[in-house]
């Protein structure tokens, strides 16, 4: 004991110096109790860390004894935590990584003071607010600012070789200043796609470029031919150096390929003249934040003859020329040569072409373009029937040739200026692009279509013992020790396990017995009515006006759900092919945190979690944050679905609750159980939680319909 | 439950020492003789690959089946014999 104390003061001392590297050695070469309150100074040297002055030592000692396991709540004699004297100096910094630490805002030292009372006692407002936006999320309802910004950051396109990816360029003219409501952007969008062909071509350079190249065998050859030549050069050029240049002055990467030259490679020349649609996916959590932001747009009406076709080309060539501002000038050069041969050409070639066929492939592309975008929005009447369109129009048109599945992801980054937050959000859409390849084409590579083709079949991999063992425990089944005597068994009992995957938690979880039976049978789907007229009578009781909630009657709340990506894999693309009873376990046991929102700070729930991310945390006392670094350590992001929008704060806190309770707070990372108002208060238990048995029921549904969207913070990878 | 047979109990009864892997219940001469073959002639060789396989009943019988085509009553009660032996010594 002797030793401990007298090393702690050394401690202190140092951190009393300020001596940050000597600080951090130490901690590091000493294996002590840092938690300790130091007899005569009546402080733990945390408490001290977090007081000293200047503010950045201050802010790194903290983080250092943090790191080493301090422990955030440690009270001294007088019931005084770091949390208190953070809240007291107005340490905003340091009280995030406390709290993010698993800190206790609402402790009350033994003067019966919180941190919230000392910030408003000693004036310290930015920690009041602090408080308050992030760890008390109380709601300021009405007129709440949006507190952040979610812009589309860039469309991958994968296929089971490639990855395409797209960044869209800002372009300040086309950013309108005023933010569009969502139903208005649809409205547009539709109007616009029922006359004219909308395309996405975020890649009009690296297109260009690469057309230049061929411009000669293009005039000599024939059709057809020229557009495999491009198929693969695609490829070929793209992949060259010049893709620096291609980088820094679009942004636009391409990793290896480009698809959607190939999909409408029946139509080479008509991608130059394609256009941007005014693509506004449209988002479902912040349904207010909406920027045009593809780059270069334009609208390509249908042309009804060839010589539409040609003056089209100017348009293209005028598109190009507003880009060139931002084009480094040897490229402008090539673009313009490009337009002019390209215009040149089309003239010459117009007459050839088989224009209907090429305006159906288009056409088609947009639908499904569109669908993708569309999925989203869920309040948009008529999505089925879009969809059917375009699925049937796509397959009837691939039915000729081979074709490649291409998923596609979308990438948002979250921002929120005054937290300091950024995080990416990966949407993967539920519906995969079908990519059709003209089968009548001679390859020049040809080894593309084959090798895309053998891809798809099972991979029959040499598993040696250390593959072996990996691959079981992905599925969940821990193998004992494999040797050649046990080897054939886990082989076997690999192949049974990719048949049927696990289905009972593996965890050992054991949830409440409504749930539990639910996860044995899917039998209670088929009678939902008396959980539809309990949740009926539970919504009706928040209708009432004239009622006073908690929080108010500001429709601006949701519950969310964060689920752990490792165990749901992608649910929504596989949930079509799977049983929905499977779909059903996989997604109760991926759920690790039941939460509320408000709609002003979609992702506050992330911020603990990315501002010790940040600074290289890798554990934290709180649970849910643990947890949520876990997941992104792992380099993948965490699921947040965000389900019963725009509710009023009391209803939001009781579907939480009632959620909480069929899941067992035991099981998930939700420090309590929640509250129930209104007449759900007045409930049963088991009636609660057949409400929330059928509350998730309902988001997997949501879930599975708007695909999986990862949130992870920018600095991964 | 089902009742367990004789030589279970008389297997679980006492330390396995030496006996040979015909003790084992739902291993008679046939499969002892096969099992014999296969390297695992006494009974702690036979724990000893139930141990490996993490007493795992599932791969246990699967590798009976394998090694001396065991059926899958025979595999159980041998799996039994040992699950109860290793609760009561191990």
């Amino acid at each position: 004991m002797g030793t401990t104390y007298r090393e702690l003061f050394k401690l202190y001392d140092l951190i009393q110096c300020g001596d940050i590297r000597s600080i951090d050695s130490f901690l590091n070469n000493c294996q002590i109790n840092i938690n300790e309150v130091l007899p005569c100074k009546g402080i733990g040297v945390l408490h001290l860390a977090v007081g000293i002055e200047p503010l950045e030592k201050s802010r790194i000692c903290t983080e250092l004894i943090l790191k080493s396991g301090g422990d955030p709540n440690l009270c001294n004699d007088d019931g005084v935590t770091p949390v208190h004297i953070a809240a007291i100096w107005g340490r905003v910094d340091n009280l995030k990584l406390l709290i993010g630490c698993g800190g206790d805002p609402s402790r009350h030292d033994f003067d019966g003071h919180s941190a919230f009372d000392y910030a408003a006692r000693e004036q310290q407002w930015a920690v009041y607010d602090y408080l308050h936006n992030v760890v008390d999320q109380l709601d300021d309802s009405f007129g709440s600012q949006c507190g952040y910004t979610l812009d589309l950051d860039k469309v991958l396109v994968t296929t089971d070789q490639m990855v395409a990816e797209y960044e869209p360029v800002d372009k300040n003219i086309l950013c309108d200043k005023t933010t569009p409501r969502k139903s208005d952007m649809v409205r547009d969008w539709c109007e616009k796609s029922s006359r004219v062909i909308n395309k996405l071509y975020p890649t009009i350079l690296g297109d260009t470029y690469l057309i230049e190249n061929e411009s000669v065998p293009w005039k000599s050859n024939d059709f057809t031919k020229n557009i495999t030549c491009d198929l693969s050069n695609d490829n070929d050029n793209i992949d060259k150096s010049d893709l620096n240049a291609t980088n820094n002055t679009f942004k636009t990467c391409l990793s290896k390929y480009v698809p959607y030259d190939v999909e409408i490679s029946g139509v080479q020349h008509l991608n130059l003249t394609t256009q941007q649609p005014d693509c506004s996916c449209s988002d479902n959590t912040s349904t207010e934040m909406r920027k045009n932001r593809m780059s270069i747009y334009e609208n390509f009406s249908l042309p009804g003859s060839p010589n539409s076709i040609t003056h089209k080309n100017y348009k293209t060539k005028t598109s190009l020329k507003q880009c060139k501002k931002d084009c480094l000038a040897s490229l402008c050069a090539d673009m313009k040569h490009l337009t002019f041969d390209n215009s040149s050409l089309m003239s010459e070639d117009a007459s050839h072409v088989d224009l209907d066929k090429a305006l159906i492939v288009v056409q088609n592309k947009t639908n499904e373009f569109l669908y993708n975008n569309i999925t989203n929005v869920k309040n948009i009447n008529g999505t089925n029937t879009r969809r059917s369109s375009a699925s049937s129009g796509v397959s009837s048109n691939c039915s000729s040739g081979s074709i490649i599945i291409a998923s596609m992801h979308e990438e948002y980054k979250y921002e929120d200026k005054e937290e300091g937050v950024v995080l990416i959000e990966k949407r993967l859409l539920t519906s995969s692009v079908v990519l059709p390849i003209e089968e009548g084409a001679d390859f020049s590579s040809p080894d593309q279509t084959i090798l895309s083709v053998a891809s798809s079949l099972p991979t029959s991999v040499q598993y040696d013992n250390n593959n072996l063992r990996s691959e079981l425990i992905k599925l969940g089944f821990r193998p004992g020790p494999i040797q050649d005597s046990t080897r054939t068994l886990y082989l076997k009992k690999l192949q049974a396990l990719k048949k049927n995957p696990i289905v009972i938690s593996s965890q050992g979880k054991t949830y409440s017995i409504e749930l539990e039976k639910s996860l044995r049978t899917d039998d209670w789907t088929k009678n939902l009515a008396p959980y539809i007229e309990l949740e009926k009578r539970v919504k009706a009781d928040f209708a009432n006006p004239s009622k006073k909630w908690r929080e108010g009657s500001a429709k601006t709340s949701f519950t969310y759900l964060l689920l752990d990506p490792r165990i749901t894999d992608d649910l929504p693309s596989k949930a079509a092919k799977q049983s929905q009873h499977l779909s059903w376990i996989t997604f109760v046991n991926s759920i690790f945190y039941v939460g509320k929102g408000k709609r002003s700070r979609p992702y506050s729930h992330l911020y603990q979690a990315v501002t010790l991310w940040k600074r290289d945390f890798t554990s934290s006392k709180d649970k849910k944050v643990q947890k949520i670094l876990d997941i992104w350590s792992d380099k993948v992001g965490v699921i947040c679905l965000h389900i019963f929008q725009n509710v009023i704060p009391a209803e939001a806190y009781t579907y939480e609750a009632a959620m909480i309770d069929v899941l067992g707070v035991a099981n998930l990372n939700n420090l309590k159980v929640g509250n129930y108002y209104g007449v759900a208060a007045s409930l049963p238990l088991k009636e609660r939680r057949m409400l929330g048995l059928y509350l998730l029921y309902k988001a997997m549904q949501i879930f599975i319909s708007e695909g999986e969207r990862q949130l992870r913070p920018d600095d991964i990878d | 439950m089902s009742s367990t047979s004789q030589k279970h109990r008389n297997f679980v009864a006492e330390p396995m020492g030496e006996k040979p892997v015909t003790d084992l219940a739902g291993v008679g001469e046939v499969l002892g003789k096969r099992l014999d073959t296969a390297g695992f002639d006494k009974a702690y060789v036979v724990l000893g690959q139930f141990l490996v396989l993490k007493k795992d009943k599932e791969l246990f019988q699967e590798w009976m089946k394998e090694t001396c085509s065991a059926n899958s009553k025979q595999s159980a009660d041998c799996y039994q014999c040992l699950k109860d032996w290793c609760d009561e010594f191990l």
